[in-house]
């Protein structure tokens, strides 16, 4: 039988940095659980990943049991990641502070089409190049036609 | 330590929270929380710098959303008490008992350990730390010397110094964690352990016939060349903290500085694995 939930707790944390300070300490804590052993399996899962922002999706049992799922990280991250970027333009519109490869985009969008509510990765493509938008980085030449 | 909650509003928040956490992830806050109106972002109280908030871009631009924010200080507290009010004692290897305060003794084990973690890791609940037990309980420790990096509650440490270790030096870089190490090795009468908060740096030249590690594979890695430097000729390093998949990496990074693996065992993937120093 599925065990029972208690709880569903959704955080965003940098890979191999999860302690137990706020808000995982107040969110884990209050539920009973463990939250040593929480920090312990994420920051061992996330080795690979260590100082990248990660959504967490942690379900608590109602024996103070837990699992947790790790996404990818969000586009905005990966963009900063790709332009080396440590943030984007206080002028997106006017002011580009980078530019990015159709290429590259896809290649986000690739990495982040499970967490998306996109069909296609043309459709994930098109709402990575509006991120970018959003921050000031460009996207050279036309969108790939498939 | 205390924490700063930074509570942003942010309209729409649905297309500019990520981004926003993202330029918050690169000043140095690690930790966020998403709602429907914004985030929450959480920083050490001491690395807060308002100005450098206020100076982002984000705050810059004009007419595409709104951003606003307030902030407070969230003080420090035991945020695990819950769990750790009522935790089970733990058995290891048939030989250590690990207790807390409010369970009854045990006199039927060889080694009792009394532990209130308070926030540190090291109960003997998770994997890591009973396989490290484990394959502490098969080495001569009598009379050795033994650091312990990364020590947390102390209990490694405190294990070695009930199986007759000449002095551990106990290090761990969260003063949490070491207050907490400190507090565990009064209530069970470790003297030979020396408690400091530090770094893989902190031993400096001296070296040791033991040194255990369990941290995590990346802390691993980047020290092991430390760890080498302090271990004598025949001497050994426990390692633990980081999963089966991992154990290459590490076995490749030591045998480049002729550490040897000895053995190691797994308990739910968790890895735990001996080098010798030849």
């Amino acid at each position: 039988m599925a065990k029972e939930v208690a709880a569903l707790i959704k955080l965003q944390v940098k890979g191999g940095a999860a302690n137990p300070a706020p808000p995982i300490g107040p969110a884990l804590g209050a539920k009973g659980v463990n939250i040593m052993e929480f920090c312990k399996q994420f920051n061992a899962r996330t080795q690979d990943q260590a100082g990248k922002v990660l959504p967490v999706i942690i379900t608590v049992y109602a024996d103070k049991s837990f699992d947790f799922i790790i996404k990818t990280p969000p586009v905005a991250v990966q963009l900063l990641e790709v332009t080396k970027l440590k943030s984007g333009s206080a002028e997106p519109n006017r002011k580009k502070v980078a530019t990015v490869s159709w290429s590259q985009v896809q290649a986000i969008a690739e990495a982040k089409m499970p967490d998306l509510n996109c069909f296609t990765v043309e459709s994930a493509m098109r709402m990575v190049a509006g991120t970018a938008r959003s921050m000031g980085i460009t996207v050279e030449g036309e969108f790939p036609v498939k | 330590m205390n924490y700063v909650e930074v509570d942003f509003t942010v309209k729409p928040a649905q297309e500019f929270n990520e981004i926003l956490i993202a330029y918050l992830g690169a000043i140095g806050y690690s930790m966020f929380e998403e709602s429907e109106s914004g985030v929450k972002a959480y920083i050490p109280e001491p690395e807060f710098d308002k100005q450098e908030l206020d100076e982002m871009p984000l705050f810059q631009q004009e007419g595409t959303f709104q951003i606003t924010y307030n902030f407070s200080t969230i003080a420090s507290k035991n945020w695990n008490a819950e769990w750790e009010k009522n935790f089970e004692p733990v058995i290891i290897g048939k030989e250590v008992y690990v207790r807390a305060e409010y369970h009854p003794a045990d006199t039927a084990f060889r080694y009792e350990l009394v532990i209130q973690p308070r926030m540190a890791f090291g109960t003997g609940h998770h994997a890591t730390t009973s396989l490290m037990m484990e394959s502490m309980l098969e080495q001569p420790l009598a009379g050795k010397e033994i650091l312990d990096m990364g020590c947390g509650t102390a209990i490694l440490a405190m294990l070695a110094d009930k199986m007759g270790a000449k002095h551990i030096l106990a290090i761990d870089n969260d003063p949490n964690a070491t207050e907490n190490a400190v507090l565990n090795c009064s209530v069970n009468d470790t003297g030979n352990v020396h408690v400091v908060t530090g770094d893989a740096s902190t031993p400096g030249s001296a070296v040791f016939d033991v040194i255990l590690a369990n941290i995590n594979r990346n802390i691993i890695l980047e020290d092991l060349a430390l760890y080498n430097a302090n271990l004598k000729p025949g001497g050994l390093l426990l390692t633990s903290g980081y999963y089966l998949e991992d154990l290459e990496m590490i076995c490749l990074k030591a045998a480049s500085f002729g550490l040897e693996l000895m053995n190691h065992r797994t308990r739910d993937n968790w890895c735990q694995a001996v080098f010798h120093k030849n």
